[in-house]
């Protein structure tokens, strides 16, 4: 392959990139962190602090964002409107009804580098709760990162040769009344 | 009979096993009574009752360890399921998501909690989409926007916010030290946890059940059990 002269390849390396994120079913600080080391320009080898490297993240699907544990009803969002008693403090679960992108917003705000460069990558992050993006922003985008999270599979999402395939772990055991187990009466109401 | 019944009974399930174990298990003996569905028909004033003899699910021939007391023992899966681990779950619930009795399923008894906290958190994460409770007729639930969760130990209802994680000295028992090595790409694979000790906050896998995926030394985002036997 013959290599780039001088401005292609200075253009190359340079040029700011778009990436698309599919939110759905992933826990949000994983997004976060992907995004966060992309938008500062951390994944690049000629990554420096005030060179601007940065690139563009677009997350869709926030709406379907996935909790571990029982966040959403654990986790607390704060916040003070700076008045006398202005203190709010919101679940995960009220702060998402209200506003389905807050919660990746707020993760990736607050994995990003606390300097006053901070705001100006925050604007390159474009974060939609559904799959509904501009079409200009669709032209943009270059590549699709993968999911950080592996869905597992439903039951109904395996074929029926699968389930067939994979073996019957027990047989029933139950006991009539002498108290020795033999298999018996099971009720199936069909 | 009587003196089986005086072993069944005085010692235990040790002997138990050795009596009847081998005999009910790799032997193929055919069951004593075969299993029924009951069918109720209704001729005019007459009610006609019927068990009907169906088709009764057998444990597939040649389990990797024929003497183990335990369906999880016989098919070594110790430590190897998880909450996703559908196919293997489904073998133990009831139509409408409830656990079947472990007399009845031959489960050891820890083994039984497992899977029962398992088949919780698969309900919870929506993986068992066809095993809904059994809703009175004509009844149209309210369709209110669900929520996507998974690993959800406890039950959602029976949990408060934390409204207070506590000041630097004493800090709310964080979820355990997450060591990402793979960050730059992307992938949640090579995690590892670390226990934390502290007082009780966020609800995570209790420590108490290490069997849980995330508690494992290689990590825990790796393959359940139906995945790799569908070669995945």
């Amino acid at each position: 392959m013959a290599s780039l002269s001088r401005a292609p390849q200075q253009w190359a390396t340079f040029a700011r990139v778009w990436y698309l994120l599919d939110g759905k079913m992933q826990p949000p600080g994983k997004l976060a962190a992907l995004a966060s080391v992309r938008l500062q320009g951390l994944h690049k080898p000629v990554y420096h602090q005030l060179s601007d490297c940065g690139d563009h993240v677009v997350i869709m699907n926030t709406r379907h964002i996935a909790f571990s544990g029982n966040k959403w009803e654990q986790k607390v969002y704060s916040s003070h409107t700076g008045y006398p008693g202005g203190f709010k403090q919101v679940t995960a679960a009220q702060l998402h009804r209200k506003d389905p992108v807050a919660i990746v917003k707020l993760a990736i705000y607050g994995m990003l580098p606390k300097n006053l460069h901070r705001r100006t990558l925050m604007k390159r992050l474009h974060l939609f709760p559904d799959e509904d993006i501009p079409e200009d922003i669709l032209k943009n985008l270059t590549e699709e990162l993968p999911q950080p999270r592996k869905v597992p599979r439903r039951l109904d999402e395996y074929t029926q040769e699968e389930i067939e395939a994979f073996p019957r772990v027990w047989s029933p055991l139950l006991r009539c009344n002498s108290g020795v187990p033999s298999f018996g009466y099971f009720v199936l109401h069909v | 009979m009587a003196a089986l019944n005086v072993l069944v009974s005085g010692c235990g399930r040790f002997l138990r096993g050795l009596l009847t174990g081998p005999t009910v298990t790799s032997w193929a003996r055919p069951p004593a009574r075969w299993l029924r569905e009951v069918v109720e028909i209704q001729e005019g004033k007459t009610t006609i009752i019927e068990g009907r003899i169906t088709g009764t699910p057998r444990e597939s021939p040649n389990p990797p360890n024929p003497s183990g007391q335990c369906p999880i023992c016989r098919w070594n899966l110790k430590h190897k399921y998880s909450y996703e681990d559908v196919l293997l779950l489904s073998q133990f619930i009831r139509p409408h998501g409830g656990m079947l009795p472990r007399r009845v399923t031959g489960l050891c008894q820890e083994e039984h909690r497992k899977i029962e906290e398992c088949v919780k958190m698969a309900h919870r994460a929506g993986l068992l989409p066809n095993h809904r409770p059994k809703l009175p007729e004509g009844f149209v639930p309210k369709t209110r926007p669900r929520l996507n969760r998974y690993l959800t130990r406890w039950s959602p209802r029976s949990v408060k916010p934390i409204y207070n994680k506590g000041h630097r000295w004493n800090k709310l028992n964080r979820l355990p030290e997450v060591e990402v090595r793979t960050q730059l790409l992307g992938f949640g694979q090579g995690q590892s946890y670390k226990g934390a000790a502290g007082r009780k906050g966020w609800s995570s896998p209790s420590p108490t059940i290490p069997f849980l995926s995330d508690w494992r030394p290689h990590g825990g985002a790796c393959k359940g059990f139906s995945q790799l036997l569908m070669g995945n």
